[in-house]
C-alpha cells in the first residue's frame, strides 16, 4: 500500500510503450473522428495489464474477471538515498562504520538518528538522520557512502473491469478482452482508477468501497480537495479551470511528467472554459444498470477515457442474450414480415427520448429492409 | 550557396527544373552540370532498393499507404500512357488511437475512399503495395556526461547519425554546485524514452559521482505512476556499469557499451546504433496498434517516414546535383532532411513537437517571445492559454479565426527553425557543413505545410523558418503523397510526371543577404517572359513582394543588390540563376528583408512590419485583429 495516500499506487499499470490502454478493436464502423467531445461508442477492446517489473500472474487464458481481480502482483525495488556520511560526519571515509548507531538492516523511522561523530569530548558533535522509514543498506569505506533504501513494496494489478483473459505473458503481462461502452474525454490525469459511479462523495474511511466521483458541474479545487479527502477513486467532471488545477499540481499547460497532483485521477469531458456536462452524457453516466467503471488518465499519451460495461446502453440483462446478428422478431407478429436479424443496437446518441438506456434497436427483416424496432417488442430467437 | 569564381557579373545558381525533364528524354538523366564550378555534376541513378519497395517495373498499379498521428493517406499510382502517375490520393482521419486503436481500419476506410473518388477497385486489379508511418519516429533522448569534451563531441557525433530526439545534454564535468538537482528537474519535466550517461575512467571520485547518478534515475523512476521503463545506456569501464547497476531496479534496463580505442573518430558503438534503431521500433510497432496487420498488408515492415523523406530528398539532391531541404511540419513531431549533390547528408526529427498537436512543448522550447514575434497583435496570457487549451482538447480542429491561424503558423515557424538548427549545428569530425540557409530547393511536407489555406503561407513559414539567401525554389507535398517517390524505379526509369503530380512547385525566393537601412531601395529585379517586354521591378529593404511570372524556357531574370547586399557572388554584384526557373504556382518571391532577418525589439514597429508583410504578399485575408474587416 502506498504509505502516503493509503491506497494501492499504480492500481492500473501500462506499458509505457503499449498504446496503454492497449488494443481495442473496433466492434462496429465507430471510429473516432479527430476531435470528438465527449465521444461516446461500443467497443471490443483488448487491454493489456502489465506489471512494472517481473512478478506472478494469477489468471490463466480463458479465465471470467472482474474488476476487483487480482490478476497479477509484483515487488518494486525499494527507493534509494545516498547519504555521503564522510562528509556530513568529517570523518575519513573508513571510519564512517564505527560512526554508525544502528545496525546495517536495522529498520529505523524517518529522522531517527543514525550516525554521530563527537570530536573535543562531545562538543562538536555532528549527527546523521534518517532521511525516510528504511535501512542502512551498505556502506562504502572507499568513498565515504552510505546507501539508505526503504521497504520494497509490493504492487497488486487489478484487472479493473469485467471482461475475459484472452492472453498471458508469463510474469509480466495480461490481455483482457473486453466489450465495453468508451466515452472519449477532452483531459484527465492522474493514471487509472476503477470504481462505482456516484454523484455524491458519502464514502467513510473505513469502507472499502471505491468511488468514481460524477460532477454535472465544472470541477473547482474544493471539488478535488474534497474528492481527495474522501479517497475517491476518480473524479469525472465536465470541466475544469486551468488555474484551478495549476494550483493543484496538474496545469494542463506543463509537462505531464512535471505533474505532481497526487489525488484522485480527473478526467474532463468538455473542455476547460466551465462548460456544464451534456444532458445525454450526464443521464450515461448515472442512469445506468452498471454503475462499475474504468477511468484511464495518460496525459503523456493524450489517452482520456471512461470505460462503462457494454450493459450500461441496453435494457438489463439483455446483453447476456444478445448481439449483432442475432435472429429476432417482434412480439406478437408471424415469421414474416415480423422476423428478421439484428444489426445494431441504435448508436449513442441519435435523439433517444429517454437518453441511454436504449429503447430501440435496428433490424434487418429477410428482404434485407431496415427498420427500427423498441426493444420491449423484439423477441429473441437465439 | 556554391561559389562561382569564373562568372563575371552574374552568378550560376544550380537549380531543380523537373518540368525541364518533360522537354527531351536525353536530358532525363543527365543534369547540366556548373560549367564553372567543379563538383556539381549529379548522380543520375540510384539503383538500390533497399527497403522492399514495389518493383515498378511491373505495369501493376502501386498503392502507398501512409498511416500518420492524424491521418491516413492512401495514393495510387497507374501506369498511363506508359509513365507511373499519381492517379488518386485519399486522405481519412487515422485510426491509431482509443477507443479505435487499429491503424488498418484508417487504411481500409481511406481505401474504400480511394476506390469511390477515382471508380478504381483493388479487388478488380492485382496490385503492389507500400506502407509508410510517421508515427513515433525517434527515440527521445537526453545525455549526461561525465566525460571530457571531447569524448562528449564524439559521442554527440555518433547520436547525430542516430534516429534520437535530442532533449537535454548536460556536461557534468565541470558542474556547477546545484548541477544535480537541476539534472534530476530536468529529467522530471522530460519524456524521456532513453537516457545515455558517458563515464570517466580517469575520475578519482567515480563512485560518489555514479552513486548520486543512480540516485537521481531511481529517482525519477519511482516518481512516474505508469510502468514507464527507462532504458539507460552507459558508456564507460565494466566496474562503474557493475556498481550503476546496484543502485537501479527492474524499472530500468542498463546497457553497458564500452567506446573503440580509436579516440580520432566518432564512437564506434555498433551496439548503440542497433539498440536506438530496434527502441524506435519497439516505440513505432507500440504507438502503432495492429502493426502486424498493417506490414502483412504491405508484405513488409512500414517504413519510417523520416527515412521515405531522406531517401527522396537524397534522390533528389543527386539527381538535379543540387542542395535540397525537405521540412516535414506533422501534427505531432518536425523533421528536416538537408542534402548535399555529394551524398552528403543530415537529418533531424523531434517528436512531440508538432504545431498542432503539442503547441505547448514548441512554446516551453522557444519561448513566449520566439512566437510573439511572428504575430502583428498582442499577445496576451489569456489569450496563449485559450489556444493552447483549445488545440489540448480539439488537436485536430481547423482554426475558425485569422488570429488563430496566424498563431498556429507562429509555432509552425519556430518547430521549424528549433530541427533547422539542429541540422545546422551537426558536426562532423568537429566540422560544419553547408547551411540549411544555402538550399537550392526547399520542400515542404507535413499537416501544417501542406494543408496551409493558401499556398505563399506555407512559403512565408519555410522563408521565416530557414531564412535561405540567393535563389531558391520552394516545392509543397500538397496532396501528401511524397513517398510515393520512394518508389525508386520510378526515379530511374525518368518519370518527371510523378515527380509532378506530388510536388507542386510554388516559386522561387530571391533574398539578398546583409543589412542597410530601412525604405531604400534593395533590389532592382527584371524579368522577362517570351510573350511580353520585361518589367523591371525595385523593391525597398524591408519590404517583401510577389511577382507573377511564368518562368521557363525563354524567360529571363537577372537581379541586382544595393552595394550592401549580397546575392550570393559578392555585395552589390548583379546575379541570374544558371538556367531557366519556374513561376511556379505564386511566382517570385522577392524578400528583401536582408539576412539574418531582423525583427525589430520595439514591438509596435515589429507588429506593423510583420502586418505589412502578411498583407503584401496576400498571406492572409485583410482582416484587423481585433476582429473588424478594414
Amino acid at each position: 500500500m502506498d504509505a502516503v495516500h493509503g491506497r494501492v499506487p499504480h492500481p492500473l499499470l501500462l506499458r509505457e510503450n503499449e498504446l496503454a490502454m492497449a488494443t481495442m478493436l473496433a466492434l462496429r464502423g465507430t471510429a473516432n473522428p479527430p476531435t470528438p467531445t465527449p465521444q461516446v461508442g461500443r467497443y471490443l477492446l483488448r487491454l493489456h495489464r502489465v506489471l512494472p517489473a517481473d512478478g506472478e500472474i494469477s489468471v490463466q487464458p480463458g479465465d471470467k474477471v472482474e474488476p476487483h481481480t487480482l490478476v497479477g502482483t509484483c515487488a518494486l525495488t525499494p527507493q534509494r538515498v545516498v547519504l555521503d556520511l564522510a562528509s556530513l560526519l568529517g570523518v575519513p571515509p573508513d571510519r564512517i562504520e564505527e560512526s554508525l548507531v544502528v545496525a546495517q538492516g536495522e529498520g529505523c523511522a524517518e529522522g531517527t538518528l543514525i550516525a554521530v561523530h563527537r570530536r573535543f569530548f562531545g562538543l562538536r558533535t555532528r549527527t546523521v538522520t534518517a532521511p525516510l522509514t528504511g535501512h542502512v543498506a551498505a556502506l562504502s569505506s572507499r568513498s565515504g557512502l552510505a546507501w539508505f533504501e526503504t521497504e520494497s513494496h509490493t504492487v497488486a494489478l487489478p484487472a479493473g473491469l469485467y471482461g475475459s483473459v484472452i492472453d498471458v505473458t508469463p510474469r509480466r503481462e495480461v490481455v483482457i478482452e473486453a466489450e465495453a461502452v468508451v466515452v472519449r474525454g477532452v483531459y484527465a490525469i492522474g493514471g487509472e482508477a476503477s470504481g462505482n459511479l456516484t454523484t455524491v462523495l458519502t464514502q467513510s474511511a473505513e469502507s472499502d468501497e471505491r468511488l468514481i466521483l460524477v460532477s454535472r458541474e465544472p470541477a473547482t479545487i474544493d471539488t478535488l480537495r474534497r474528492a481527495y479527502q474522501l479517497q475517491a477513486a476518480a473524479v469525472v467532471a465536465p470541466s475544469a479551470v486551468r488555474a484551478d488545477m495549476a494550483a493543484l499540481g496538474m496545469d494542463p499547460l506543463a509537462r505531464p511528467s512535471s505533474h505532481t497532483w497526487k489525488g484522485p485521477p480527473l478526467l474532463l469531458t468538455e473542455g476547460f472554459r466551465g462548460q456544464a456536462m451534456t444532458d445525454t452524457l450526464w443521464e450515461l453516466l448515472t442512469a445506468q444498470p452498471v454503475s462499475w467503471a474504468t477511468v484511464v488518465a495518460r496525459p503523456d499519451q493524450h489517452l482520456f477515457l471512461l470505460i462503462l460495461p457494454i450493459r450500461s446502453l441496453a435494457p438489463k440483462d439483455a446483453w447476456t442474450r444478445f448481439g449483432p446478428g442475432s435472429r429476432l422478431k417482434r412480439a406478437g407478429a408471424s415469421a414474416e414480415p415480423g422476423e428478421g436479424r439484428l444489426e445494431a443496437f441504435l448508436p449513442f446518441p441519435i435523439g433517444v427520448p429517454s437518453g441511454l438506456r436504449l429503447s430501440a434497436a435496428e433490424m434487418i427483416d429477410t428482404e434485407e429492409r431496415r427498420s427500427q424496432a423498441p426493444i420491449s417488442e423484439l423477441e429473441w430467437l437465439m | 550557396m556554391t561559389m562561382c569564381g569564373v562568372c563575371d557579373s552574374h552568378y550560376a545558381v544550380p537549380y531543380w527544373q523537373p518540368e525541364s525533364l518533360t522537354e527531351s528524354p536525353s536530358r532525363r538523366h543527365a543534369p547540366q552540370p556548373c560549367t564553372h564550378t567543379t563538383g556539381h555534376m549529379a548522380e543520375t541513378s540510384d539503383s538500390s532498393n533497399s527497403s522492399g519497395s514495389p518493383d515498378l517495373s511491373s505495369s501493376l498499379p502501386t498503392l502507398v499507404a501512409d498511416v500518420g498521428a492524424f491521418n491516413t493517406r492512401v495514393s495510387l499510382l497507374e501506369r498511363v500512357e506508359g509513365a507511373f502517375r499519381l492517379a488518386g490520393v485519399a486522405r481519412v482521419p487515422s485510426t491509431i488511437e482509443p477507443p479505435v486503436s487499429d491503424a488498418m481500419l484508417g487504411v481500409s476506410r481511406a481505401l474504400a475512399e480511394l476506390e469511390r473518388t477515382t471508380g478504381w477497385s483493388a479487388a478488380r486489379e492485382q496490385v503492389s503495395k507500400l506502407a509508410v508511418t510517421s508515427v513515433s519516429l525517434t527515440v527521445v533522448t537526453s545525455v549526461l556526461s561525465l566525460g571530457d569534451n571531447r569524448a562528449l563531441n564524439r559521442l554527440l557525433e555518433t547520436l547525430q547519425t542516430l534516429p534520437i530526439t535530442p532533449v537535454d545534454i548536460f556536461d557534468l564535468n565541470h558542474r556547477p554546485p546545484d548541477a544535480y538537482q537541476f539534472v534530476y528537474q530536468r529529467l522530471i519535466d522530460s519524456p524521456l524514452d532513453a537516457l545515455v550517461i558517458l563515464g570517466n575512467d580517469a575520475d578519482k571520485d567515480w563512485e560518489i559521482e555514479i552513486a548520486r547518478l543512480g540516485e537521481i534515475v531511481l529517482r525519477v523512476v519511482a516518481a512516474h505512476r505508469s510502468a514507464w521503463q527507462l532504458t539507460l545506456v552507459f558508456i564507460g569501464s565494466g566496474a562503474h556499469a557493475q556498481y550503476l547497476r546496484t543502485f537501479l531496479g527492474e524499472r530500468v534496463s542498463l546497457h553497458h557499451m564500452t567506446p573503440a580505442a580509436d579516440e580520432s573518430t566518432r564512437l564506434d558503438l555498433p551496439a548503440l546504433d542497433s539498440l536506438v534503431q530496434s527502441l524506435a521500433r519497439a516505440k513505432r510497432r507500440g504507438r502503432l496498434p495492429n502493426y502486424d496487420g498493417f506490414s502483412e498488408w504491405a508484405g513488409t515492415d512500414p517504413t519510417a517516414y523520416q527515412d521515405a523523406l531522406s531517401r527522396v530528398t537524397q534522390q533528389l539532391a543527386r539527381r538535379y546535383s543540387i542542395h535540397v531541404l525537405s521540412l516535414d511540419l506533422g501534427a505531432s513531431h518536425v523533421a528536416a532532411v538537408s542534402s548535399l549533390p555529394n551524398g552528403e547528408v543530415r537529418q533531424a526529427s523531434l517528436d512531440g513537437f508538432g504545431a498542432l498537436r503539442s503547441p505547448q512543448n514548441i512554446l516551453l522550447e522557444a519561448g513566449r517571445e520566439a512566437i510573439e514575434r511572428w504575430l502583428p497583435y498582442d499577445l496576451d496570457e489569456s489569450r496563449l492559454d485559450a489556444y493552447l487549451l483549445h488545440r489540448l482538447a480539439h488537436p485536430a480542429a481547423l482554426p475558425t479565426t485569422i488570429e488563430s491561424l496566424v498563431l498556429e503558423h507562429a509555432f509552425a515557424r519556430e518547430a521549424l527553425r528549433n530541427v533547422v538548427e539542429l541540422i545546422d549545428d551537426y558536426t562532423v569530425d568537429g566540422k560544419r557543413s553547408a547551411p540549411c540557409a544555402a538550399a537550392d530547393v526547399i520542400i515542404g511536407c507535413g499537416a501544417t505545410l501542406g494543408s496551409a489555406p493558401r499556398l505563399i503561407q506555407a512559403v512565408s513559414m519555410m522563408l521565416d523558418a530557414v531564412q535561405p539567401a540567393g535563389f531558391t525554389q520552394f516545392a509543397l507535398d500538397r496532396a501528401g503523397a511524397l513517398p510515393a517517390l520512394l518508389l525508386d524505379r520510378a526515379i530511374e526509369e525518368g518519370d518527371p510526371l510523378l515527380e509532378q503530380d506530388v510536388l507542386l512547385s510554388l516559386g522561387v525566393s530571391i533574398s539578398p543577404s546583409g543589412r542597410m537601412e530601412e525604405n531604400r531601395p534593395a533590389l532592382r529585379l527584371r524579368a522577362g517572359m517570351p510573350s511580353r517586354s520585361p518589367e523591371e521591378v525595385q523593391v525597398n529593404y524591408g519590404a517583401m513582394e510577389l511577382i507573377p511570372w511564368e518562368g521557363g524556357s525563354g524567360s529571363t531574370l537577372e537581379a541586382w543588390p544595393a552595394t550592401r547586399l549580397n546575392l550570393g557572388v559578392g555585395r552589390g554584384r548583379g546575379a541570374e540563376p544558371r538556367a531557366h526557373l519556374y513561376g511556379g504556382a505564386i511566382g517570385l518571391i522577392v524578400d528583401a528583408r536582408g539576412r539574418p532577418l531582423d525583427l525589430a525589439d520595439n514591438k509596435d514597429k515589429r507588429q506593423a512590419k510583420v502586418l505589412e508583410w502578411m498583407q503584401s504578399t496576400g498571406a492572409y485575408p485583410t482582416l484587423s485583429f481585433s476582429g473588424r474587416t478594414n
